[in-house]
């Protein structure tokens, strides 16, 4: 079944503080993903891999083309969605595992990886048993579950990001980078992780400069570069 | 945080102008508010955002447009139109207003206790024991010491009191807390800590919020949409992310981009 269908989508950046210069990045892009499969975006650097995957979630503006989401049991235009629909679809139809963690301070580990899930309904304790689950398995030290991760390490913080990202279990999952800064262990165990999702139906998206896990997560790849604006 | 919103909105505001001699407080500013909803309103000093909170929460008349409140007993009621009595008791029952300034918003010649039950006893609340309960019961939900219950507010530090000023309004369960840059005076680690506790608050209460605050990141980690101001317009809304992370208007643009980065 169809989850993402993308068609004629563009992006232009107006620089209006700097000199209004007018920044195409890409036009025409389409592109479907099914239950089951995962696509990887590629091409060079700047040819707007992060920007698509940032339009696909609604976080960047697009100004042109169709963003569709089979969202419950009908297709959302993230495209032209009022915000309360992206929210929404966020809560239960999207999860975006982005390179870097932003989290308020003092919110503990342990509140911030169960939250999605109890967003959607599952009780308190379930979620929390499956946030720990998450965490044992990407191995976070329980000794730092009651902590808030802003002063982890790198890793920890892109392991905290990606237990978040499985908590809930969305349709479709975007991953940007998810074994960047990981080691050879924790690197296998995401790459596990994303083929389990995968398996079980999720509608998947990347961009994986990691060719080896690329390799074994990935069903198709689309290269932007085509797609490059002039 | 709260995503799911309901059909039809908590508060909604058309058409509000107000001019201040040659400014032009407010120029034809138009916005909703669903319930559960945190909308917050950004921009530099002088954009019009606190003239602009002041009118929706009756404070002050605009010159035209129309603010609308969805009351309890169902229907839209213009806010500017209500009698003074009708709107008093709104604004002790179903609204609540956190100013910047917490001596403000507080009564600094009454302790702590008596700030918070005084809203209660506003509303009806006669047996003493119970209300000094559920005065314990907030002074404990903002994080102070139920021990503090008898001191006066000026013995308080700054970032005690505004948290203070939060219970006193919070105690009645409002549906609608309009703040005026809420978190604005405070040392940054204190901040942070207000933060937390009113998005923790907002999400348990399932309260709606105006937020005026020129601190993106304040606005960032409160509100679910944003609208900016500059010069009493209303110059771009949308989902908080989006303005922030891929704003359209060069004003926009300008203020996210002039943040420095720690």
């Amino acid at each position: 079944m169809e989850m993402l269908k993308l068609s004629g989508v563009a992006k232009t950046f107006q620089l209006h503080t700097q000199g209004g210069v007018s920044l195409p990045v890409m036009s025409g892009v389409n592109l479907t993903v099914s239950q089951g499969e995962c696509l990887a975006l590629t091409g060079a650097s700047g040819v707007g891999k992060s920007t698509l995957m940032r339009m696909i979630y609604g976080n960047f503006k697009c100004a042109e083309g169709a963003i569709l989401v089979r969202h419950g049991d009908e297709w959302l235009d993230l495209a032209s969605a009022h915000p309360h629909a992206v929210l929404d679809a966020r809560r239960r139809t999207i999860g975006y595992v982005s390179q870097f963690l932003r989290v308020l301070p003092r919110v503990a580990t342990l509140d911030i990886v169960s939250e999605p899930a109890r967003a959607q309904g599952v009780p308190d304790d379930a979620a929390r048993a499956h946030a720990k689950d998450l965490l044992t398995r990407l191995r976070i030290p329980e000794a730092l579950w009651s902590l808030s991760p802003i002063t982890f390490s790198g890793g920890e913080q892109q392991r905290v990001n990606l237990a978040r990202g499985f908590a809930a279990r969305y349709p479709i999952l975007l991953l940007d980078e998810p074994t960047a800064s990981l080691d050879a262990e924790n690197r296998q165990t995401v790459i596990e992780m994303i083929i389990e999702a995968r398996e079980a139906g999720s509608a998947l998206v990347g961009i994986f400069h990691d060719l080896e896990a690329r390799k074994q997560i990935t069903t198709h790849d689309l290269d932007l570069t085509v797609y490059a604006a002039a | 945080m709260k995503t799911v919103f309901s059909e039809s909105p908590l508060l909604q505001a058309e058409g509000i102008e107000k001019r201040f001699g040659r400014v032009h407080a407010c120029n034809d500013v138009s916005l909703d508010l669903y319930p559960g909803e945190v909308l917050g309103i950004v921009g530099e000093s002088g954009s019009g955002k606190t003239t602009l909170l002041n009118i929706l929460s009756g404070r002050i008349e605009p010159e035209a447009g129309v603010v609308e409140y969805a009351v309890r007993e169902g229907g839209m009621r213009d806010v500017h139109q209500m009698g003074a009595a009708e709107r008093r008791m709104l604004m002790r029952t179903d609204w609540a207003f956190v100013h910047q300034n917490p001596r403000d918003g507080l009564r600094m010649n009454v302790s702590a206790g008596g700030n918070v039950g005084e809203r209660l006893m506003a509303v009806g609340a006669r047996h003493y024991g119970q209300i000094r309960d559920t005065a314990v019961d907030w002074l404990q939900k903002v994080e102070m010491e139920a021990g503090r219950i008898d001191d006066l507010p000026r013995t308080f530090s700054g970032g005690m009191q505004q948290r203070l000023q939060i219970a006193r309004n919070l105690v009645t369960r409002p549906r609608l807390a309009f703040m005026d840059e809420p978190t604005g005076g405070l040392d940054v680690s204190v901040q942070a800590r207000l933060l937390d506790l009113l998005r923790g608050l907002v999400g348990d209460l399932g309260l709606a919020a105006i937020v005026v605050t020129h601190d993106l990141a304040v606005a960032r980690h409160l509100s679910h949409r944003l609208a900016v101001m500059r010069r009493g317009e209303v110059v771009e809304t949308g989902l908080t992310d989006q303005v922030l992370d891929d704003p359209q208007h060069p004003y926009t643009q300008l203020l996210v981009s002039s943040i420095l980065k720690a």
